[in-house]
């Protein structure tokens, strides 16, 4: 089945999608489609009809994205600890994913007129090789793409995508790009898969599970999460209207928690550069305490200098990264 | 028209508000109609959840080998009694969670409450207990806590509760408190410029920290 579900919605649909857009509209959803077995077990189904159905659900739900303005999506769609299942279900997901890809390269006409950007988040050398060069082409032919994004996270933690983060900053102290000083909360937020994205305003799980099953951790801090006992196949309008209602109610309260943070982040970030340029000036100086101008000078100077030096690392990432997917892709056209 | 979708908007949300409040009220006559047997499900279901936790102070809980429970007259036969059902409470779940975290989102949070919950987590048999809060309350007035949790410790526990000692662990800060005797502290010194990394005793006197008597 198809990955863009064309259609409308229905008169009461749409009316209670007119009156949900009068108030605050999340800017980027994340989902954690649980129930899929579950749902095949209920209705006498084999595991992968299950899934199946679940991608046809989240079919569905991006179509409902795209008519309550919801212009990202992040779905959470095979964990690194999935791994650890049955060899035949592993396999069994890892073909679905090979066909929807494939599927996905077939509709690229359609991806392109609805401008619809696919990322794949995740440690893919996990993954198999033919599905790592399928991925690699559907993310680079969408990469200019830019009316609404998915983001699909495949062999995909949280933690190991902190821990990856770190990696590439230490990679970046070690060539030089970046002083130890530099590392902050913002650079490692920089350093994620997810670095191309806001952070998501509304986190769903379905199948009635209250946990968070190491799924965006780090970027979730300032989210609402709400949790649905409906099994994910079965997800209606209804539900997700629902989750946003419970978005909006929430919407004065988690925006105050978010900029209180971000005042607290920005403080302390301007304290560590003071630190940093009184430890430099004391270094340098001859001992005499510096003047005020002369400090904000070199305050002034250090952060530039800071955030040039930034900048270079970050562009040296994202050409690591594209070159990871260009390498794949031309390993294709060369077979 | 966009006039009257923005009228219907705020219509629903007093309404979903209308419907949390009167389902919330019906839930407290419920439970004060069935009383006990209402509260002990509750604690039962609550328990073994997770709730969510973030790295912020953290409170180890010492269970004293010897936890058994004396049979005490008059007065103090009270706490005993609760102690003993929340001990069967705990037990009556198959699974209990080593840490706990409390996560809390109130603008103005209750010292009672709080020192509340670590005290039945003490008596329920969890070890470890992790408070926070967004503006990082808790962790400024860490000693106004322990005082409510040691005196909630005597009202709730009676003299089962000093059994427990609660030792206070602070992340990101540069000294471990310990509770020594009296108006005694033990805090273990990590990074000074003139002291040595060891263990000194200082106590709180009516004018203030001074030397420990010997």
């Amino acid at each position: 089945m198809s990955w863009i579900r064309e259609g409308e919605l229905n008169f009461f649909q749409k009316l209670t999608a007119s009156v949900l857009k009068e108030g605050p509209i999340p800017k980027h959803v994340a989902f954690i489609m649980d129930g899929n077995r579950r749902f095949a077990q209920k209705n006498n189904l084999e595991r992968e009809e299950g899934h199946m159905q679940g991608f046809n659900k989240l079919a569905e739900t991006l179509r409902w994205c795209k008519h309550l303005n919801i212009q990202e999506v992040t779905v959470y769609a095979f964990s690194i600890e999935n791994f650890k299942r049955t060899k035949d279900e592993v396999e069994g997901l890892m073909e679905l994913a090979r066909q929807k890809f494939v599927r996905l390269l077939e509709e690229m006409d359609k991806l392109e007129s609805h401008g619809v950007c696919i990322r794949v988040l995740g440690d893919l050398n996990m993954l198999p090789l033919d599905l790592q060069q399928l991925i690699a082409e559907s993310v680079v032919r969408t990469r200019n793409h830019n009316k609404c994004f998915l983001n699909v996270c495949f062999a995909y933690t949280s933690r190991h995508e902190i821990a990856n983060a770190i990696r590439e900053m230490a990679w970046g102290v070690e060539k030089g790009l970046i002083r130890p000083s530099d590392v902050s909360e913002a650079l490692l937020s920089e350093c994620l898969y997810t670095n191309n994205s806001p952070n998501p305003d509304l986190l769903i799980r379905t199948s009635g599970e209250v946990r968070l099953s190491d799924f965006l951790l780090w970027q979730t801090s300032h989210s609402c999460v709400v949790f649905q006992s409906v099994l994910w196949p079965e997800y209606s309008f209804w539900n997700f209207c629902q989750a946003i209602i419970e978005y909006q109610l929430n919407h004065s309260s988690i925006q105050r928690a978010r900029e209180l943070h971000q005042e607290r982040q920005a403080l302390a970030q301007l304290e560590a550069e003071r630190a940093c340029v009184a430890q430099q000036m004391q270094h340098h100086g001859n001992g005499k305490p510096a003047d005020t101008q002369r400090q904000q000078e070199a305050l002034q100077q250090y952060i530039v200098c800071r955030e040039e030096r930034v900048q270079d690392f970050l562009e040296a990432l994202k050409h690591k990264r594209d070159s990871f997917f260009k390498d794949l892709c031309s390993q294709v056209s060369h077979a | 028209m966009a006039l009257l979708y923005g009228l219907l908007w705020r219509l629903l949300l007093l309404l979903v508000h209308v419907n949390r409040t009167v389902v919330c009220w019906l839930r407290v006559r419920a439970r004060s109609f069935q009383g006990r047997l209402w509260e002990r499900a509750v604690a039962a279901l609550l328990l073994p959840v997770a709730l969510i936790g973030f790295p912020g102070q953290q409170k180890k809980l010492n269970r004293n080998p010897d936890g058994t429970v004396y049979p005490v007259p008059g007065a103090r036969a009270a706490a005993a009694g609760r102690r003993s059902r929340w001990v069967c409470d705990g037990r009556s779940v198959e699974k209990l969670p080593v840490h706990i975290g409390l996560l809390v989102a109130e603008e103005e949070p209750d010292y009672t409450d709080i020192a509340n919950l670590v005290v039945w987590c003490m008596a329920v048999g969890i070890s470890y207990v992790s408070v926070y809060d967004d503006n990082g309350i808790f962790q400024k007035n860490n000693c106004r806590l322990l005082e409510e949790i040691v005196r909630q410790q005597q009202d709730l526990l009676g003299t089962e509760g000093s059994k427990y000692n609660v030792e206070f662990l602070r992340n990101g800060s540069e000294t471990h408190q310990h509770h020594g005797r009296g108006e005694t502290r033990i805090c273990k010194i990590y990074d000074s410029p003139c002291l040595p990394e060891a263990e000194a005793m200082f106590a709180i006197n009516a004018d203030g920290v001074g030397d420990a008597k010997d």
